[in-house]
């Protein structure tokens, strides 16, 4: 038995180093140290941490937090973040204009699943170094809280209305938004962002479908190189 | 050649977990990252090392444990470890089905048998009161397979010894 303990132990550590999904972070497993930039101070004074710090996780926490804002994020409420993105970045048809009725829950409107325009996380990596986004991560909080990628902000798929009408506070309406969730197969990102377009008429919305996956494999393979 | 199945409880229980057990395995190590989120989301008062190295290895055991079921192989060290694993899920998803958290249970990746993460039954599955009754169950099995499991047992009593005749 404790040799299964310890093979268990042994293929976990193994494995954990070798895959780009694997758990990364403040312990130094893996590729987490050299992914990442440093701490740096923001123009409006708000603190950026390093990426993958992971935010304390004593006190439950719902709908949206945003700690780990960061730096090329700091112009998303500008002249330049509000202006459309180039149409080379979209890939499927644009938004409809048919908002769905005002359900409460979010999830009547992800049943609806409009076609939202979609990056590939090159062209959202491209967006972001240009100030022209802000990235949100739709996964619930715990896996944010996990890792997430550098500069994003939390938003869960499953905030009340009221936790993403006090998010839009923060980001006008017409503010570029990209989203994403864990990968292709998580529907979180459309999710939320139906509930972006349709009951809070953001303008500006897009999906990032290879979520976190994509810009973990893109990263172990910079890695490599 | 002659193959022979002897299909009886014990048979149907012990492929029943050992499959269990591989997809819930296959489905954590496709994304060890996802799975530290499910664990995080817990909110056990565990320390953060306590919970990486849960994320990677707890996947491995559960892997080897469902192929020592499936081959009969080591077959009681196997299902001491199942009882052990599905007794620590059932504290697990107990406590966070007992404190109301609306998470998701990490335990199997559903998209491998065809069901959207959006479906009903998906957002069933992975709710943290079915994966408590769910554990329970498997608890229950793994615990029925152990009486009826000899302490040198390669399986055969498992496939063989009437029901209750305990080696």
């Amino acid at each position: 038995m404790a040799a299964m303990l310890l093979a268990s132990l042994a293929l976990g550590v193994v494995y954990n180093s070798a895959s780009p999904l694997g758990v990364r972070g403040a312990s130094g497993t893996g590729l987490a140290s050299k992914q990442h930039p440093p701490a740096t101070e923001t123009a409006a004074g708000v603190r950026s941490t390093k990426a993958t710090e992971p935010v304390p996780t004593a006190k439950p926490r719902s709908g949206y937090h945003n700690q780990t804002l960061a730096v090329s994020f700091n112009g998303a409420n500008s002249a330049a973040a509000k202006a459309p993105l180039p149409d080379s970045h979209i890939h499927n048809s644009p938004l409809p204009n048919s908002p769905l009725p005002n359900a409460p829950a979010v999830n009547a409107v992800a049943a609806a699943k409009p076609a939202f325009a979609e990056l590939t996380w090159p062209e959202t990596k491209a967006l972001m170094a240009a100030g022209k986004g802000v990235l949100i991560d739709a996964r619930i909080a715990a896996n944010y809280e996990a890792e997430h990628i550098p500069g994003a902000v939390s938003l869960p798929a499953n905030s009340s209305s009221e936790d993403i009408a006090a998010f839009l506070k923060r980001h006008p309406k017409d503010t570029p938004f990209i989203i994403y969730c864990g990968s292709s197969k998580c529907p979180m990102s459309h999710t939320l962002a139906g509930a972006l377009v349709n009951q809070h008429g953001c303008t500006n919305v897009r999906i990032m479908p290879g979520g976190y996956v994509e810009y973990r494999t893109a990263m172990a393979q910079e890695g490599a190189k | 050649m002659r193959v022979t199945i002897d299909l009886n409880a014990r048979s149907v229980v012990r492929w029943l977990l050992g499959a269990l057990l591989i997809w819930a395995a296959v489905s954590k190590l496709a994304n060890l990252n996802e799975f530290y989120g499910s664990l995080i989301g817990y909110r056990l008062p565990l320390p953060d090392f306590l919970l990486r190295f849960t994320a990677m290895a707890l996947p491995w055991l559960e892997l080897l444990c469902g192929l020592m079921l499936l081959a009969r192989v080591q077959l009681r060290a196997a299902l001491v470890w199942a009882a052990v694993l599905f007794a620590i899920f059932v504290i697990a998803t107990g406590q966070a089905w007992a404190r109301g958290l609306e998470i998701s249970c990490g335990c199997f990746d559903l998209s491998l048998i065809g069901i959207g993460p959006e479906s009903e039954f998906a957002k069933l599955m992975k709710s943290p009161g079915f994966a408590f009754v769910r554990a329970l169950l498997l608890l229950a099995g793994a615990v029925f397979l152990l009486r009826h499991t000899g302490r040198e047992s390669t399986g055969d009593d498992l496939a063989t010894a009437p029901v209750g005749a305990r080696p």
